[in-house]
């Protein structure tokens, strides 16, 4: 489902940031992508995320070479990621429920408009969203920023969740909210890309991990 | 619904700016119309005064006595001119003394109260004259002082020469503006589509990572150039509405010749309002491509 060969990534005038990178994951599997500060990290998840390309190397995602694809194949596999950058990346003038809609509407979802109003209000109240509903985003702290970005990756029943730093801004009952909702949705056949310097997650929700260091990925 | 209030955020960020542009994006179209109209309305003017004009043969006072005596004198000129310079188009009119003071006493009572007191010494003074109208040749003009009958010619073409030229001048003149304004006109989409298009490079971002259709990416910003542009639409509309009459009678004012000039029909209002519409549904689309090629030089 998803597989980097020899990937790396290399930005102008800067050092390889990214080294030969070989992964390989199915549907539904969980994996941490762990590493200390400049590791590569973000680069990586950028890449799977479709955000950026390779210098180096290939990347298939569900079955489509991402070098290879045509704009339109190219909207389809992004269709079906639930991206979650460390930037967030909202629309800050935006409200809460419209930057939840945008993510639904965009990822050509079958479901019903009621079906969606019930998914979206389910995870603003997990989250702690409902009184921020029709708040616009730039009026928001990070953390609720932040959450607003998990609840955006999760209303459209991804195939894929890719989630940098996630739970960087949140105190203790919103980290174990949204990994609730992480484990929930993987569960569900959505399989989970999360890049993270807590320990604690990866501790208490073990799963598969991988170690970026210098670039270079070692799974454990 | 979330695209068109992407589309509508620089009228919600900056409402006095989009204001602002709007009406002068309006008035630099009217304006470009106006003088478009003008070189429009101009050219029949300056072809006419080219072409046509009214040439006064004026008769030799020895003809006089012999014309006034027999009547059949006026048609022999008549007649002679027709044959001679080919006035197959031309309109030849006879004008006696006696034609002469009836013409006065309408036009002018006082002097021809005067001329009549003055009696047939002053009226065997007054002049006697054929004029010929319409497109003249200068080889016809020739021609007609060759007449023995003729004393002097007076041509209108010489009298509006200056016309003439003023009114090609004021073609040209017209003409170097409207390209100025055409350029002001590009650079201005240019640099407002620019503007645009830093509007939505971060949610034209947003929507091609969240996999975003072509019309998806592009319907912000042809929102907020169509909403600008339908802005400026309704000024125009005020603008040749509410001004049109009154330029075309300053324009009417201008000179004799543009009398007919006449005030704008309704369909080139509805044109100048679409002209309006469509700089900014051109704004648009640009500020689109700019925020997309933003995008694309991301990675």
């Amino acid at each position: 489902m998803i597989e980097l060969t020899g990937v790396s990534k290399q930005y102008f005038g800067q050092n390889r940031v990214l080294e030969q990178v070989h992964l390989s994951l199915n549907k539904g599997d969980f994996l941490y992508v762990v590493g200390g500060s400049g590791a590569g990290k973000s680069s990586l998840l950028r890449l799977l995320a479709t955000e950026e390309t390779p210098t180096h190397g290939a990347i298939k995602l569900f079955g489509y070479d991402l070098q290879k694809s045509s704009a339109r194949q190219l909207r389809s596999i992004r269709q079906v990621i639930g991206y979650i950058p460390q930037s967030i990346q909202l629309i800050g003038d935006l409200t809460v429920i419209d930057n939840l809609e945008l993510s639904f509407k965009l990822g050509g979802s079958k479901i019903t408009g009621t079906q969606s109003r019930a998914r979206m209000g389910e995870l603003m109240d997990r989250l702690g969203l409902t009184s921020k509903r029709d708040t616009l985003v730039n009026q928001l702290s990070g953390g609720e920023a932040q959450r607003v970005a998990v609840a955006r990756a999760l209303v459209r029943n991804p195939e894929m969740i890719v989630a940098d730093e996630p739970t960087g801004a949140q105190d203790l009952e919103y980290t174990w909210a949204m990994m609730d909702l992480f484990v929930k949705a993987n569960l569900g056949g959505t399989t989970l890309v999360i890049a993270t310097h807590d320990r604690e997650i990866v501790k208490r929700v073990r799963k598969r991990t991988a170690v970026l260091k210098q670039g270079k990925l070692i799974v454990e | 619904m979330f695209l068109i209030k992407l589309g509508m955020r620089p009228w919600m960020k900056s409402t006095f700016s989009q204001m602002l542009t709007g009406i002068g994006l309006a008035a630099l179209v009217s304006i470009m119309g106006v003088i478009w109209q003008l070189d429009r309305k101009l050219g029949p003017v300056v072809r006419k005064l080219n072409r046509e004009q009214t040439v006064t043969v004026f008769l030799k006072p020895i003809d006089h006595a012999k014309v006034e005596a027999n009547n059949e004198k006026s048609f022999e000129i008549v007649d002679q001119i027709r044959a001679e310079i080919g006035a197959k188009n031309l309109d030849v009119k006879f004008t006696s003394t006696a034609d002469f003071l009836a013409e006065t006493k309408t036009a002018y009572p006082d002097l021809y109260q005067e001329l009549d007191a003055g009696g047939a010494e002053v009226q065997a003074l007054l002049p006697e004259f054929v004029t010929v109208s319409g497109e003249i040749r200068p080889e016809q003009i020739e021609k007609l002082k060759t007449f023995e009958f003729t004393e002097s010619i007076d041509s209108s073409r010489q009298k509006f020469l200056h016309a003439a030229g003023a009114f090609q001048a004021l073609r040209w003149i017209g003409r170097f503006f409207l390209v100025g304004l055409l350029l002001t006109l590009a650079s201005g989409i240019l640099h407002l589509s620019r503007i645009l298009g830093y509007f939505h490079v971060e949610s034209t971002r947003v929507i091609k990572q969240w996999g975003g259709g072509f019309w998806q990416l592009r319907a912000p910003a042809l929102i907020s150039g169509l909403s600008l542009g339908a802005f400026s639409s309704l000024i125009t509309l005020a603008i040749w509405v509410g001004l049109g009459q009154k330029m075309v009678i300053l324009l009417q004012g201008l000179s004799p010749f543009l009398k007919d000039i006449e005030v704008p029909q309704s369909s080139l209002t509805v044109v100048m309002a679409a002209a309006s519409l469509f700089v900014g549904l051109v704004s648009g689309w640009l500020s689109s491509q700019f925020a997309l090629s933003d995008n694309l030089r991301r990675n």
